[in-house]
């Protein structure tokens, strides 16, 4: 395999939880992302999947360098992400460009859409001389399949779907050779959000992008990734790729989410096996001990609240999960 | 025996003059004691606006109803008098919103606002109420009901929350529930939990059930009948299990083609419905949905198709609605289904 464009080693971010305004004590400490490895090769798409509080958009964050980690590393082309100061840091920018969630919300409602997609060239002017700046966000407005005649336009005078590929052409701008997609297309109609899925696919294949790709629909991500890994609470408790953990996943957690999702055919109802998890996602401000999903897991045993299961292949499976109690589906024909 | 809902030929307005956007043009349908009707649609489709109606909770001005009826057990509603309207809301016909959290005050005590209608419409003292409140929290599967009676919305998961607003709605035993995307700002392993409450509660309670939704996974786990519209019009109506064999409005079909599923093939490519859904202010002549249709011929600008009838229950507003139910779904239908 090739080198990882983006590699990621034990990533911590913790957010203090304060009490008191004069004399501001720490109390606590959210674990928004505790310890996350993971690895992003050029050109592939990695499916970041979890429920809301996972700490998946934190990590996009983190990431981005939008918010310092508390610990751990991570590397881009082999050099230190962190460590980046100064121009180093706007000259990586360029490479790594983010498509944020909300469509509107994400786009300055003053400003043309030109202006928008322009902007990055303001920035970087090294990237599009003066003179060429119209012409060249004209080309993005159409790569993004938006009429080129609209660069005068304002956010509020497009849909939600075309505001969306406005963010993805303001994220193409520098040519980036990473986009971070957080949640992009989870505020779209059913029929605008395939548009976008397909946009993205072709954008990936005409570029070469690498996408690291975060979301909460296990169809959406099945769809677009190569790779998936899953997360719960902080954590990354399976991984591999989108064969793998779609059709033999091994972690309890990946299996509950897997059923629990609804399939658009009747004939199936009452015939698939649910695997239905009681109550709600603990604060990550106070996470249980041992592992973190065994106060909802149908598996859970004495071990599981002494030992964090480490993430690695277990003997009956072929991907990483992190469960002492991995084991695979065994899979019915449901036809 | 007349449904227990039936709504006819609807028709909404928003605005005046120029500006006016037809919200519901026309929308006909009903439900019976027990079932699940699930409205099918996008953003935009009317979807909710025909709930509010139906409820009586729609907002005058700036809506207008121009036409149509509703009625609930053979009696009018539509120009009722609001007072019979109010008894009616609550004791008859409830309705559960999709944020939870908005629809909950944020002052008051979850179980006070339970409690609020036991202590009105019964006449119960405060405490009796209360204990109503935490028997209903009970019946919702909120763990230590007693406790979180007293709890405040805030306190609440997202999950819980939606858990108390069916509380709520269900406190004085409606016979009609009106859910508007319940699940929606879920997650999905709590959605599903949400899914089945809801399904639970209505066969034990024999209540009719309008589900509406986007979610084409959710409608195919628990509705017996479905109505997809699409820009204020009902564009196909049958009962569930036909809707996904035979799919006969090309925009069901376009929809059924949008979704990428879990159980999917890999790499099978998305078939997007082209361009958007029409502005509610210049909605199309002819079949609305003509622009976005792959099929679309002259017929189908010149004249509006009606909702007919197919066979057997299963109605399109298609001038060739025959020719795709004999074509069966696009996709294919191999699944492998996660079992433990």
């Amino acid at each position: 395999m090739s080198q990882p464009i983006l590699s990621v080693r034990d990533l911590v971010k913790h957010f203090p939880v304060t009490r008191g305004v004069l004399f501001r004590k720490t109390v606590g400490h959210v674990r928004a992302v505790d310890g996350v490895s993971l690895d992003l090769h050029p050109g592939e798409t990695l499916g970041v999947v979890g429920e809301s509080g996972c700490g998946k958009s934190t990590l996009a964050q983190v990431l981005m360098r939008l918010t310092p980690p508390t610990s751990g590393t991570a590397t881009f082309e082999g050099e230190d992400l962190f460590a980046k100061r100064g121009a180093a840091l706007t000259a990586w920018r360029r490479d790594m460009q983010i498509v944020l969630q909300d469509p509107y919300t994400s786009l300055n409602p003053r400003k043309t859409v030109g202006d928008i997609v322009g902007e990055p060239f303001d920035i970087h002017p090294e990237v599009a001389p003066k003179g060429d700046r119209r012409r060249r966000v004209q080309e993005l407005l159409e790569v993004v399949g938006l009429n080129p005649e609209h660069i005068r336009r304002y956010p509020h005078q497009f849909s939600g779907g075309q505001r969306q590929r406005v963010g993805i052409a303001r994220a193409l701008a520098l040519r980036p050779k990473v986009i971070v997609c957080d949640e992009p297309v989870s505020a779209l109609d059913v029929s605008i959000q395939a548009q976008v899925l397909n946009l993205l696919s072709d954008l990936q294949r005409e570029f070469g992008l690498a996408y690291l790709f975060i979301a909460h629909d296990l169809g959406v991500v099945r769809h677009l990734c190569d790779r998936v890994a899953v997360m719960y609470l902080g954590s990354i408790v399976e991984t591999g790729t989108a064969e793998e953990i779609y059709g033999r996943a091994s972690h309890p957690y990946t299996q509950a989410l897997l059923s629990s999702v609804p399939v658009p055919d009747p004939s199936l109802r009452g015939r698939r096996a649910a695997i239905r998890l009681e109550g709600d996602v603990p604060s990550p401000a106070d996470p249980p001990s041992g592992c973190r999903f065994r106060t909802r897991c149908p598996k859970a045993a004495a071990i599981c609240a002494q030992d964090p299961p480490a993430l690695e292949v277990r003997p009956s499976t072929d991907h990483p999960a992190a469960c002492h109690f991995a084991e695979p589906p065994h899979l019915v024909r449901a036809d | 025996m007349a449904p227990l809902l039936e709504v006819d030929d609807l028709r909404v307005e928003f605005g005046r003059g120029r500006e006016t956007a037809s919200v519901l043009n026309g929308v006909s349908y009903h439900v019976d004691e027990g079932e699940t009707l699930a409205v099918l649609g996008e953003s935009g489709s009317g979807k909710s606006v025909t709930a509010q109606t139906v409820m009586g909770i729609l907002d005058t001005p700036p809506g207008r109803i121009t036409g149509g009826s509703v009625r609930f057990r053979g009696e009018e509603l539509l120009g009722a008098d609001p007072e019979r309207r109010r008894l009616l809301r609550g004791e008859s016909m409830a309705m559960i919103f999709q944020d939870a959290l908005s629809a909950l005050n944020p002052v008051y005590s979850v179980g006070f606002q339970i409690a609020e209608q036991f202590r009105f419409r019964r006449g119960m003292s405060r405490k009796d109420a209360m204990v109503k409140a935490a028997e209903m929290l009970d019946l919702v599967k909120i763990p230590n009901a007693k406790q979180r009676v007293k709890e405040y919305p805030h306190q609440f998961s997202g999950g819980m929350r939606q858990r108390a607003m069916i509380a709520m709605s269900l406190a004085l035993d409606p016979e009609l529930l009106i859910a508007d995307e319940p699940t929606t700002a879920l997650d999905v392993t709590v959605q599903a939990q949400i899914m089945e409450l809801l399904d639970e509660l209505r066969r034990e309670r024999g209540m009719g059930l309008i589900l509406i939704t986007h979610d084409l996974g959710v409608v195919a786990e628990v509705a017996d009948r479905i109505a997809v519209m699409y820009a204020g019009r009902i564009v196909e109506h049958t009962d569930a299990a036909s809707l996904y064999a035979h799919p006969a409005h090309p925009y069901t079909r376009g929809l059924m083609d949008s979704v990428p599923r879990v159980d999917d093939v890999a790499g099978a490519p998305l078939r997007p419905i082209p361009g958007l859904p029409p502005s509610l202010s210049a909605i199309p002549d002819g079949c609305p949905f003509h622009p976005r249709c792959a099929h679309a011929v002259d017929v189908c600008t010149d004249e509006v198709p009606a909702l007919r009838e197919l066979g057997s229950g299963h109605q399109a507003a298609c001038h060739f609605a025959e020719r795709f139910v004999a074509e069966g779904p696009d996709r294919p239908t191999t699944h492998e289904v996660v079992s433990r």
